[in-house]
């Protein structure tokens, strides 16, 4: 998924505004950056295509609304770059720190923790015979 | 049909493809037999080998097309290895020719599979360009390597870029974490970063894709974990092995609540090896370096073996179907 700078700019309004027409979308973000009412609809009708907006009529005017909050997007995009890891490491072009594993339950991870435990105890107890 | 040297460069390339698919059909082989010894050896070599297995195809069938170069006609090598194996029709190439149609199909299934690789490159770019917009760099300076914060709920981190590679972490793991273990998380991506990772694991993708799907899918695999083995590692010079460990074992069981809570795309899954094998190996790291010789002596014997296939398979080949 790829989003213009314009796009942002009118998610970011609408997460804080929702329920906003062409030209209150317009209106708004006036302040930051010159773009005329045409270049707005544009932007604002191709995230809707993308599925990020939704929209009621209203009169003449169509009421838009984010579908997906901040942090779903995030979550998304998220996936979009690390996803590929679900291939099994097939074609993975990111470097996760760990990734879950659904065949790892919670006594897998005691134990794992158990062992982390035994090993720091050794180490102690040699730091300590040295000392 | 093609002559003179034409017909010579095509001939070279027919050569060289024919080696390369042997080499791979033989390393195919090797692998099935000997990848279970791999891990006997430290990362380091464990890394080197799994390169090895990747590029092998192509420096054997380079190196045997090399043997029957005609620009080497006047050594000595080239009249022994005359001897033992040679090439029929160096000086005519017909493009019908099953030389001709297997080089057209290899072309083909390259030029595809850049595409793939391609697409897939600018879809991951787009979507990293994006969450660069919705995060904030981490006021902390880390040197060369930027690191950004996620504002996400997600217990995540990540490195992401192939030239100028990126980390990120998520604000819901930076949450869940002591100074000490976001440290120890920011040190792992950073030397994710450092080692260039993505841009490696692009390049075993993009080379290990020539070899049948299982074998390539375990070279991946195997490539992604020792990338993370030697990250545990860097991040084990600044702190103690065992609050490494103990780190990952803490951001898996946050990623698992987190999993169990919701069904969430961004949480991403593979064996329960990998997690068990990198603290095992944190906790007793194999330092066992393979001996030079092991190497070097398999891919002579490999280039020797390739060679000698590439003559009988041609002849073998030509016995049956003809070039007229």
């Amino acid at each position: 998924m790829f989003l213009g700078e314009l796009e942002k700019q009118v998610l970011q309004y609408l997460w804080a505004s929702p329920d906003a027409d062409v030209k209150q979308v317009h209106a708004a973000l006036a302040t930051h950056r010159e773009s005329s009412l045409n270049t707005v609809q544009s932007a604002l009708e191709r995230l809707f295509k993308k599925g990020l907006l939704s929209r009621d009529k209203k009169g003449y005017a169509y009421l838009y609304r984010a579908k997906i909050d901040r942090e779903h997007l995030i979550a998304k995009l998220i996936d979009s770059v690390a996803g590929d890891f679900i291939g099994q490491g097939e074609n993975s072009l990111v470097a996760a720190f760990s990734s879950v594993s659904n065949e790892l339950d919670e006594a897998q991870l005691d134990h794992l923790e158990q062992l982390i435990e035994v090993q720091r105890q050794h180490l102690q107890k040699s730091k300590n015979n040295v000392d | 049909m093609l002559i003179s040297n034409w017909a010579v460069a095509m001939n070279l390339i027919a050569m060289a493809l024919l080696g390369f698919l042997i080499a791979a059909l033989i390393m195919s082989c090797a692998w099935l037999l000997f990848n279970k010894f791999i891990t006997l050896f430290s990362m380091k070599s464990q890394k080197s080998l799994v390169w090895g297995w990747v590029a092998g195809p192509w420096v054997l069938g380079l190196t045997t097309t090399l043997l029957f170069s005609p620009l080497f006609a006047n050594t000595f090598l080239y009249r022994w290895i005359g001897e033992v194996a040679h090439w029929h029709h160096l000086y005519v190439f017909q493009i019908s020719s099953w030389h001709g149609v297997s080089v057209i199909l290899f072309f083909l299934f390259s030029v595809a599979l850049v595409a793939m690789k391609g697409w897939q490159l600018n879809r991951q770019s787009c979507a990293v360009q994006v969450l660069n917009a919705f995060s904030n760099s981490l006021q902390k300076n880390y040197g060369l390597h930027s690191v950004m914060v996620l504002q996400s709920d997600v217990p995540t981190a990540f490195t992401s870029g192939l030239f100028r590679p990126k980390c990120y972490v998520s604000s819901g793991l930076i949450n869940n974490l002591s100074d000490k273990e976001l440290d120890i998380v920011i040190q792992h991506e950073l030397a994710h970063a450092h080692n260039k990772d993505p841009l490696s694991k692009l390049l075993i993708a993009f080379l290990s894709a020539y070899y049948p799907k299982k074998l390539a899918l375990d070279l991946n695999a195997r490539y992604s974990l020792i990338t993370e083995h030697l990250a545990d590692r860097a991040a084990a010079m600044q702190h103690l092995a065992e609050d490494v460990a103990g780190t990952l074992v803490k951001v898996t069981r946050l990623q698992k609540g987190m999993s169990a809570q919701v069904d969430n795309p961004a949480l991403s899954y593979f064996g329960a090896d990998n997690i068990t094998q990198r603290v095992q190996q944190l906790l007793k790291p194999t330092k066992k370096s393979i001996p030079l010789i092991i190497p070097l002596g398999s891919m002579l014997i490999l280039l020797c073996l390739t060679a000698l296939a590439v003559d009988a398979t041609h002849h073998l080949v030509e016995s049956i179907f003809t070039h007229s």
